[in-house]
């Protein structure tokens, strides 16, 4: 692959690795943050090979951990750091947090009750298909995301309607702390993906060339076929499931997985290969300015004022109506008490 | 001009001229253009329109629901059919946690204009799995507006409204109602689905109701106006999500007589709502009246449904007794 892809693609992964890191170390005991989080440490490498797809006006709709794709959509740093600090320069001006991030100028939203935005996505897929629009949806959920009964309603409606669908499932293995054989007896999504005639891709590779090829494969048949396809990516979380804590320490709950994973991380694979092939400098040139995007929205968010409480109350139901509706019409009074009611029958 | 036509065809004119105003109008739903087509409302639109635009569905009501949203987030305006209420339930998910919270969440910079009609059915042994109105529940909630119409015209109206209002809203049917006939004007036009309004003056009762229950409201209103010398106000909530406070307390002030119908369950309901916010605001001359069915499923035996849903000369003796 080609040195300056490969250094794009480094950008996006290194600003959501070090956001990451940097969001996890000052959590506490600043305790400014106060909302849950799902950092995406050590899951970084698709979001990033993704961020070289797309158009403005491709969605993603991702789960709960969805910076890096957040990132990978080129939305504002600045924004998601003043959301995670519940301001109104945020990105929702505070009302949503990591959990319900979103970017709607974008068209970048998640959304935290599983499984939710992996259905949503049939109808922006729909919507694209039908009026000829010639964008994705792509959809991101994971392992335990894949348990809920409405991805297999939706697996079958992007099917038979033919939809523009990439669903990405990041494959960690655990729910919270629970391991995915504990949880089914069939872990195998290629054999339920298959059973909805949907094409799927694995992806078990870490080094990003790999991984940039299968996704691009992938992107091509929806492109050339009109039709989804579901990409399964044996990844691994390198950090805590929710918040800053490290929850390996406390729980201990899967020692031979990140002693499996130890040598597999994308994101050093990557930056080693890149020194190699190109110079330290160029490198460290990168890093220092996403260091710099980072540590400015720290410094901002922190400054920024909160949402006025009674606007907030206001965003519940906004009466506005298409310009088709020009005025309403009066109530009549016509209706009479002699009503016939309705005949039912069977159906 | 105007002429006289049923509330199912009123439903049907209105998702016409929907789809023929805005090609982003988009029909679907279990039964929608195949032969039943929901009770024959959404008759002759798929030819109309087009497969593209209006389809039947697998029985996937919660995906089904979630595929709205996603159309409605990039600029579509869906119109989701339930040809029965209770088959909703299944998407509760979609409706609560996404729906009626990505306005707020989003801090009013995305909206979600979906419809979904919902049809509650009535009689003949519909029974417990066919006949349930949990409007209630909806009118609980933030960030969806909840109609249930009353008349033919306000179906036609009232469905257009709702489908070319920026926010999600649930619109309630009642089957019981389809046969019902009014005037209605041929061209297309609005009501608004935040608005209640005074569908008969009168100076000493308010009988509050919506949807089905209006009927009942004008039957029992002739009748006390017969045989005693009152006279009764009916307030059409027309929504119930928002409830128009503004319109009930006005008219409660004036008759200081309340009594509440309502086609559902008493206990946490939208009758009780309403007396609550009727009591805290108005001294009343006589305790309020509120008219439900009995905190029971309904029964599918054709002579204990009988029994079941109220008659109007119950509701007569309630308001006489009330008024001694
Ligand atoms: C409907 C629902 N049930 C439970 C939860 C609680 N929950 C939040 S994240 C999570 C784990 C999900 O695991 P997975 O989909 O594999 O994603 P990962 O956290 O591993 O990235 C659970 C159970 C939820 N958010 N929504
Ligand atoms: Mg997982």
């Amino acid at each position: 692959m080609n040195k300056n892809l490969l250094k794009k693609i480094y950008q996006i992964m290194h600003l959501i690795r070090f956001s990451q890191e940097h969001l996890i170390n000052i959590y506490h005991p600043e305790d400014k943050m106060k909302c849950p989080i799902h950092f995406c440490k050590g899951q970084e490498a698709l979001a990033s090979c993704l961020s070289q797809f797309l158009v403005k006006d491709d969605y993603i709709l991702s789960h709960h951990r969805s910076h890096g794709y957040y990132i990978s959509k080129k939305c504002p740093i600045d924004q998601m750091v003043a959301e995670f600090y519940g301001k109104r320069s945020g990105s929702n001006e505070g009302l949503a947090g990591s959990q319900e991030l979103s970017y709607s100028k974008n068209n970048f939203y998640s959304g935290t009750i599983l499984s939710g935005m992996f259905s949503i996505a049939l109808g922006t897929a729909y919507v694209q298909k039908i009026y000829n629009k010639r964008n994705i949806t792509y959809t991101v959920i994971g392992d335990g995301g894949m348990e809920e009964g409405i991805v297999y309603e939706t697996l079958n409606l992007a099917s038979l309607k033919s939809l523009p669908i990439l669903f990405i499932c990041e494959n960690n293995r655990y729910s919270v702390h629970t391991n995915i054989n504990e949880r089914t007896k069939s872990s195998n999504f290629k054999k339920k993906v298959e059973s909805f005639d949907i094409k799927y891709i694995k992806i078990s590779e870490y080094e990003i060339e790999s991984i940039f090829k299968k996704l691009k494969e992938a992107i091509q048949y929806i492109k050339s076929n009109a039709k989804p396809v579901f990409i399964e990516y044996d990844t691994m979380r390198t950090c805590g499931h929710v918040g800053p804590e490290d929850d390996d320490k406390e729980h201990d709950y899967r020692k031979l997985d990140l002693l499996k994973w130890k040598n597999k991380d994308s994101f050093i694979d990557l930056r080693k290969k890149l020194i190699r092939i190109s110079n330290i400098k160029s490198i460290n040139l990168i890093e220092k300015r996403n260091i710099n995007i980072v540590k400015s929205a720290v410094t901002k968010a922190q400054k920024a004022k909160t949402l006025n409480f009674n606007t907030s109350l206001k965003y519940n139901l906004i009466k506005k109506f298409s310009n088709k509706v020009k005025s309403f019409a009066k109530p009549s009074i016509d209706f009479k008490s002699n009503q016939k009611t309705t005949k039912l029958n069977p159906y | 001009m105007k002429r006289k036509i049923n509330f199912s065809t009123a439903i049907k004119e209105a998702m016409f001229e929907s789809m023929k105003l805005d090609q982003k109008v988009i029909v679907y739903g279990l039964g929608v253009g195949t032969s039943g087509n929901i009770y024959g409302t959404t008759k002759g639109l798929k030819e109309k329109f087009g497969s593209k635009r209006v389809f039947d569905a697998p029985a996937a009501e919660s995906a089904l629901t979630a595929m709205g949203t996603g159309m409605a987030l990039s600029g579509a305006r869906p119109l989701l059919i339930h040809q029965r209420f209770d088959f909703m339930i299944y998407s509760l998910d979609q409706i609560v946690n996404w729906i009626s919270l990505w306005s707020y969440k989003s801090a009013g910079k995305s909206q979600i204009p979906i419809t979904i009609r919902t049809v509650v059915g009535k009689g003949w042994g519909q029974g417990p799995q066919h006949a349930k109105s949990l409007h209630s529940w909806f009118s609980n909630l933030p960030g969806v507006s909840v109609v249930y119409p009353s008349s033919p015209y306000e179906a036609k109206g009232l469905l257009l409204g709702s489908i070319f209002s920026n926010f999600p809203t649930i619109f309630f049917e009642s089957r019981s109602l389809h046969a019902s006939v009014e005037n209605v004007p041929i061209k297309p036009y609005f009501l608004d689905p935040t608005k209640s309004f005074i569908r008969k003056k009168g100076k000493d009762l308010t009988i509050v109701g919506f949807g089905p229950s209006i009927v009942d409201a004008l039957r029992v209103s002739d009748e006390i106006e017969k045989r005693k010398k009152i006279t009764c106000e009916i307030v059409d909530l027309r929504t119930i999500n928002p409830i128009d406070e503004k319109t009930i307390i006005n008219s409660l002030k004036k008759t200081k007589n309340l009594c509440v119908i309502e086609h559902g369950w008493p206990n946490s309901s939208v009758s009780s709502d309403i007396i609550s916010i009727v009591t805290k605001k108005v001294k009343l001359k006589n305790k309020p009246l509120q008219v439900c069915w009995p905190q029971s499923h309904v029964p599918t035996s054709s002579d204990l449904e009988d029994k079941f849903y109220f008659k109007i000369s119950e509701i007569i003796q309630k308001i006489e007794k009330n008024f001694k």
